[in-house]
């Protein structure tokens, strides 16, 4: 019998490695994503910018960014990113990588001026078509001062799935990478709830994590790591 | 013909523990070791429609026995000793990037242990099973690749049949009381038997189900895999080869016509049996 045990168990070795799923892709903008999502400085600070270049996967790839600024009078840009502010006005910082440009507007004032610049997004979700999977209820993208917030409303109700995760996209394919605990950012995708979904219906509020700028990504979305997406909300 | 390629998954035990009419005589035992394997991309959502899925494996070494205590009095065990789950990575067919890692989890399963009684009624063979469903498994695993659905489960089910010395026909019907919050579970299963080459080749054919009552609460159904509100109805075929009197090998085969909160791919199980 003891042979046998380790027989069976050797079959099972052979048979049960980690195979690959291959996920069909859609091709995207190439994109330089700049963070953090600062707007307003006030005279003599200096911000350390970080870019990142996604290629037409949406995927990072590490290429060498150039930055810039048109305004050298309002600011001085370092090679590394390092912004300081010079004088007052509305300053331009670019960051270039394989002709991909992405641009960066900074208000400068010689006062302490809290950053009170505010915008909101809407959408309501819609099921994907997944099987039975549904999702409904609105959603709400809010930025205050350089951060952003996802609430979804009361009406909010998703399928229970074991799991489930709230994402910023650009497409609704099902293509994107998902990490615990450990946001996944990149041209394709945002990962915004850093933990699988426990409650599925009723208002919640997710804080974005530091260095996703929510203007990067079309689509709130619902997708289980298992396989199909739930549903999406396209925010405008 | 697609919808013949579906099946189960951790609810393996169903296909063992199933219509037995008859209790075995005292001091009288069969035993068997196998392993098990479905390799799924799609499930059957809550709904009952078919959604695809990162591919999983599940892989199964488990003991099964069943002894005479008595002429009337049988106890029954199934021991999963290993549950190995796999979870394939996926990555971009187009750019080969990693999207997410594989995952895998071995552990012991849920031990079900089952006393059987024959009950003195009538001409034909009845028998009432205890069925106690262990939660020994792994239900605590992050990712939600458990082993057990972390519950104790009893289940209780009459058993009738027929039969003659070439072949035999058994009908069972139970209640199974999950707890937790779980949803409780009517089971139910036929079979028909016909023994040929002088007795040396069994061959069964085995419809075997569940339907749920639904009755548990929504939020156990987040926690695992498949665990909560699962049905299905599974034709299977089995085959038992008697190498010697005493020993021999077998090979089963199960699908589902329907299902929900299942994976819906075949199982295939290989064994070795002795009594």
């Amino acid at each position: 019998m003891k042979h046998l045990f380790l027989i069976l168990s050797g079959i099972i070795g052979l048979n049960s490695c980690i195979g690959t799923d291959l996920i069909e892709e859609i091709q995207v903008p190439e994109q330089i994503l700049i963070s953090p999502n600062i707007s307003s400085v006030k005279i003599g600070d200096e911000v350390q910018f970080n870019a990142v270049y996604t290629n037409k996967y949406g995927m990072l790839e590490n290429k060498q960014v150039i930055w810039s600024t048109t305004t050298p009078e309002l600011v001085n840009v370092s090679s590394t990113g390092l912004v300081k502010a010079l004088e007052s006005g509305e300053a331009i910082i670019k960051a270039i990588a394989e002709n991909v440009v992405s641009t960066r507007i900074l208000n400068i004032s010689s006062d302490i001026m809290p950053d009170t610049t505010a915008f909101q997004r809407n959408g309501t979700f819609i099921s994907a078509g997944s099987g039975s999977y549904t999702v409904s209820g609105d959603v709400v993208i809010t930025t205050i001062a350089g951060k952003s917030k996802i609430m979804v409303k009361e009406n909010f109700k998703v399928s229970s799935g074991p799991s489930l995760f709230l994402l910023l996209t650009n497409h609704t394919n099902g293509s994107y990478m998902v990490v615990n605990n450990n946001p996944a950012i990149n041209g394709t995708s945002a990962q915004i709830s850093l933990t699988r979904l426990t409650n599925f219906q009723g208002a919640m509020t997710w804080d974005v994590p530091a260095g996703i700028d929510v203007n990067n990504y079309k689509y709130a979305l619902l997708y289980c790591t298992l396989g199909p997406v739930f549903g999406y909300a396209e925010v405008n | 013909m697609r919808q013949l390629t579906i099946s189960i998954f951790l609810f393996l035990s169903i296909l063992r523990l199933s219509a037995q009419a008859w209790t075995k005589p005292k001091g009288e035992g069969f035993y068997k070791l196998d392993y098990t394997l479905i390799q799924a991309n799609q499930v059957f959502d809550p709904g009952g429609k078919i959604v695809s899925f990162r591919t999983l494996g599940n892989h199964t070494i488990s003991l099964y026995g069943e002894r005479g205590i008595t002429d009337k009095f049988t106890l029954q065990a199934y021991v999963p000793l290993l549950v190995r789950n796999v979870l394939n990575e996926t990555r971009g067919a187009l750019s080969g990037v990693l999207l997410e890692h594989g995952i895998e989890n071995n552990n012991i399963g849920d031990i079900d242990i089952a006393f059987r009684y024959a009950l003195p009624i009538g001409k034909l063979p009845v028998s009432l099973t205890i069925l106690l469903g262990l939660p020994t498994g792994n239900s605590t695993q992050n990712s939600g690749l458990f082993t057990g659905d972390g519950e104790f489960n009893q289940m209780f089910k009459l058993s009738s049949g027929i039969g003659s010395a070439k072949w035999w026909t058994q009908f069972g019907l139970g209640f199974n009381n999950r707890t937790k919050g779980f949803s409780d579970e009517i089971r139910y299963d036929a079979e028909f038997g016909y023994k040929m080459f002088g007795n040396k080749l069994l061959t069964i054919f085995k419809l075997s189900g569940i339907e749920s009552l639904n009755n548990g609460t929504e939020a156990v159904s987040s926690t695992g895999l498949f665990s909560n509100n699962v049905e299905f109805l599974s034709p299977g075929l089995e085959f038992l080869y008697f190498l010697k009197p005493k020993l021999g090998i077998s090979f089963r085969a199960a699908g589902a016509v329907k299902g929900q909160n299942v994976l819906a791919s075949p199982s295939f199980s290989f064994g070795v049996f002795t009594q």
